[in-house]
């Protein structure tokens, strides 16, 4: 036995306090009247014997209670066999991955029950005093106790993306590790997949981990991984970029849900490691949802895809000479694929040509002399912004636009307060911004778009960037689409104001962060009360491709921690509840000061009967 | 009759209504308060021979109002018959040291408790028109009245009462002898005590009462203290007898015990001479000792 406070053991010299009350009893100096003193002394012969006994049972039973409470206080440990089965509790966390991969099919079954069952023998492991979690994927935290363990175990289902495994073990260890002093204990029971554990993972020290993981390798797998609609506003028409995760060409059926019925607008097959695009005329216009979907197999999980199109008429442009060439050859080729027509909807031109109402795409002057004329018919136009002084190059930061070099610049410099939509900039600056006036819309770029400015106009992106500035900050707000995993969290974006998820009530999020839906699939954004957007959940490409790690891989990536391996069932349990440990005797010791309190306040309360 | 909505005295707690006034004034009213609660006793000092009449009083027999007399005068009188039977009492009062002590302070003493008592009962007698004397004692007879039925007697059992007393001793055997020789004829004969005494010391003069013809009644005066010991760790001493014990509260189911034992020897031990037994708590309102002496009274008839 040891006390992990032996000096609270001094306080059992406070025993020696009901022991000399006991002696020094009889020496009271209180003197009091009582006429009837002769039945007391009576009472005192008659009952010396029964009086003793009493008086000694209760002494002894306070000197117990002191004793017992200066053990319990000194924190007593000791190896024994108690509730545990002769070791000292743990505190266990159990992370189960469930992430999609997890929901394959081998051997009969899905990876995930097999997981399920290696955590309820766990659990059957557990002692009474022992501390038992159950950490998901996703990093939620259930349980506590062995039942709520099992309750929680019992109810896990599938992810519809990869979670975080490794934010999940993260977890894990935290929740471990904060169970008042037990010794905290990992498991993670995994499937392994490679994708899942893309990079070594910093878990807290002081936490026993354990990898269970099968180790097998992985079955086949088929998976749309990506369905895109190119370009992403269709007028009316547009393609549809299909790929896939197999091992042979995989049929597969694209549809579009136009009214409340899906109707199929691309059929086919499609080679692995080779995107297929299909050229798409859909019948409906507006804000539409479609998705791609191949044959189920093992995993069924990844073999529909989401996306989400605009479909509308092409809005009509026209070009003015101040826009520069580059611009007129691309609103050309932009004409040629039907993206926009022609006419007086839309005009491109230099801001120093600026001038009378309407959606305007303006472009900084070539020269700047030119600069101080274009100030003017900005502010005339009452475009809360003005060109400044020239910047140093600089590349475009949009990925889509390639890191494209901007050699002439001006700082775009507001004239009042007025919120800033950036459509593109340079090294963190505002190079391409879009707002409204009362006289319309309006895009303004701070460089001249010719070569000698900027190269984008030469790249391969120019074009389908300025079609979807166009469509998207001038034609009306269209607004965007945006690709997310399941239970991802975000953000509104600026151009909604709420998000219409299937099946449920128009969400008004405001600035605040929100977890998109779990389930895969497709929302609409609105603003004041129209679709302006869509959020399309789809699993991660990632989760497609099963290939697993074995289990020293999964925990050479844990890092330096102490990380067992569990090859053989009996050994790797053993290992887990492993350490015959002293349990404290703390609670023991209260509970028997307490039986010790209840005999005392009996022995004192109790009447003798039969008084006159 | 008309119906009062003032409590009966003799129903109050004895300590607050002996705090309203003088020895004898607080006698009549637990004795009117008594009386009115009586419904009908046989004989109230009424006898064949008429005497006088007088105001009816509640606990009046109404077998004695002259009814002619309310009908024609609109107030109630009773007829007064001439007393052939009185009856002598004797009490026999003991007023040493432990009588004067109380277990806690908003109580009479136990000294004061019988006072007021034995006054009550000489007021209730003599209004039977019984012959009631009193002797008191400590470590002797410190005042004896013979037993007299007349209009002063009142006074000077009150005078009696309000002697000194509280000597280191009691004298009962002493005392009780002194009341055989005050009661000639077959009388009654009320001993009020804590009984703090040996029990050898009273046993021969009360078996020499009860062979004279008296009816004897012993009151055993209890403080609530003595009967439900609740006092703290403490040397306890008995200043009459000097007994001097060291106790503490986890003696009091002993001392309960012992205190039951000590009455029902008591009472065997009265039982086996004929002599009444009553435990008297100065808690408990006047009506209830007040009642069980009256009960004594009524056993002679």
């Amino acid at each position: 036995m040891s006390f992990l406070a032996p000096l609270w053991m001094l306080l059992a010299g406070a025993a020696a306090v009901p022991l000399l009350l006991h002696l020094l009893r009889r020496r009271s100096r209180v003197r009091a009247e009582f006429p009837a003193a002769r039945y007391l002394a009576r009472a005192e012969r008659e009952h010396s014997r029964s009086l003793r006994l009493r008086n000694l049972l209760l002494m002894l039973l306070r000197v117990g209670i002191l004793l017992l409470l200066a053990f319990a206080a000194a924190r007593p440990a000791a190896r024994w066999s108690g509730w545990t089965g002769g070791r000292s509790p743990v505190a266990l966390a159990v992370v189960v991955d469930n992430s999609l991969s997890t929901s394959v099919v081998e051997n009969g079954q899905p990876v995930l029950a097999s997981l399920r069952d290696t955590a309820q023998s766990i659990l059957a492991g557990a002692g009474e005093l022992d501390r038992v979690w159950i950490v998901t994927a996703d990093g939620r935290v259930q349980g506590g106790s062995i039942a709520s363990a099992r309750t929680a175990l019992a109810a896990i289902r599938p992810l519809a993306g990869a979670g975080d495994i490794g934010g999940a073990v993260r977890v894990a260890a935290v929740t471990a590790s904060g169970a008042g002093g037990l010794p905290p204990r990992v498991v993670v029971l995994t499937d392994g997949q490679r994708t899942a554990w893309p990079s070594r993972v910093e878990v807290p020290g002081g936490v026993e981990y354990m990898v269970v993981a099968p180790g097998s390798a992985a079955p086949p797998n088929r998976g749309v991984v990506a369905a895109t609609p190119r370009p992403a506003w269709w007028t009316p028409r547009g393609i549809l970029t299909i790929a896939v995760h197999a091992e042979d060409t995989v049929a597969f059926r694209g549809a579009l849900l136009e009214g409340s019925v899906p109707r199929t607008v691309a059929r086919g097959s499609v080679v692995p490691g080779v995107p297929q695009s299909i050229r798409v005329a859909p019948t409906d216009t507006g804000w539409i949802a479609g998705h791609v979907e191949i044959d189920p197999d093992e995993m069924p999980g990844d073999d529909t895809r989401y996306f989400a199109v605009w479909v509308g008429e092409a809005p009509r442009v026209m070009v003015t000479a101040g826009a520069g060439p580059f611009v007129r050859s691309a609103v050309d080729v932009m004409k040629e694929e039907g993206r926009v027509a022609e006419g007086t909807g839309i005009r491109l031109m230099g801001a120093h040509e600026v001038e009378g109402s309407g959606p305007v795409f303006l472009t900084a002057p070539a020269h700047p002399s030119q600069v101080g004329a274009a100030n003017q018919a900005l502010a005339r136009r009452g475009i809360p912004w003005r060109l400044g002084d020239a910047r140093p190059p600089g590349r475009l930061s949009e990925a889509a636009l390639g890191g494209a070099e901007v050699r002439q610049r001006f700082a775009l410099v507001a004239t009042s307060a007025a919120p800033i939509d950036t459509v593109a900039s340079v090294d963190g600056e505002p190079w391409a911004i879009a707002g409204t006036t009362a006289a319309g819309r309006f895009v303004l770029v701070a460089s001249a778009l010719v070569p000698e400015a900027t190269a984008l106009p030469v790249r391969a992106g120019f074009v389908p960037w300025l079609s979807a500035t166009l469509l998207a900050r001038l034609a009306g707000g269209r607004g965007d689409v945006l690709n997310v995993s399941p239970g991802a969290v975000m953000r509104m974006p600026p151009w909604a104001d709420s998000l219409l998820v299937e099946g449920e009530e128009a969400r008004a999020i405001g600035d605040a962060e929100f977890v998109a839906p779990a389930a895969p699939g497709v929302h609409f954004f609105s603003r004041d009360g129209r679709r302006v957007g869509a959020l399309v959940v789809n699993v991660e490409e990632s989760e497609s491709v099963l290939a697993r790690m074995d289990g020293s891989e999964v925990a050479g990536l844990l890092g330096d921690r102490q990380v067992r391996l569990a090859h053989d069932e009996p050994r790797w349990r053993d290992a887990l509840f492993a350490g015959r440990g002293t349990r404290s005797l703390v609670v023991p010791a209260l509970m028997a000061a307490l039986v010790l309190l209840t005999l005392e306040l009996a022995a004192t309360s109790i009447r003798a009967r039969g008084v006159a | 009759m008309e119906s009062t909505k003032a409590p009966r005295a003799d129903l109050l707690d004895p300590a607050a209504i002996a705090a309203l006034g003088r020895l004898e004034v607080v006698a009549r009213w637990v004795v009117d308060g008594f009386m009115a609660g009586l419904h009908r006793s046989p004989r109230k000092g009424f006898s064949v021979e008429f005497a006088e009449y007088r105001p009816y009083q509640p606990g009046d027999d109404p077998r004695y109002i002259d009814w002619k007399i309310a009908a024609r005068a609109d107030r109630w009188v009773v007829r007064q018959y001439e007393e052939e039977t009185n009856l002598r009492a004797t009490i026999v009062l003991d007023v040493s040291r432990s009588m004067a002590w109380k277990g806690s302070a908003s109580r009479l003493t136990k000294l004061e408790y019988s006072d007021r008592l034995a006054a009550a009962l000489t007021l209730l007698l003599l209004r039977q028109r019984d012959a009631v004397g009193i002797v008191r004692f400590d470590s002797r007879v410190r005042s004896a009245v013979p037993p007299r039925a007349s209009r002063g007697q009142w006074r000077r059992v009150i005078g009696a009462l309000e002697e000194p007393g509280a000597g280191l001793a009691s004298a009962a055997g002493e005392g009780l002898r002194q009341a055989a020789r005050l009661v000639r004829r077959r009388g009654l004969v009320l001993l009020i005590t804590d009984l703090l005494l040996d029990r050898e010391e009273i046993e021969d003069p009360l078996r020499a009462l009860r062979a004279a013809g008296h009816d004897v009644t012993v009151l055993h005066v209890l403080d609530p203290a003595e009967r439900d010991f609740t006092a703290g760790d403490a040397i306890y001493h008995d200043p009459e007898s000097g007994i001097e014990v060291p106790a503490a509260p986890h003696v009091r189911d002993a001392y309960r015990e012992t205190l039951g034992a000590v009455t029902a020897e008591w009472r065997e031990a009265f039982g086996r001479l004929g002599v009444g037994y009553e435990i008297v708590d100065t808690g408990m309102p006047f009506a209830l000792p007040l009642r069980r002496a009256f009960a004594a009274r009524e056993r002679l008839y």
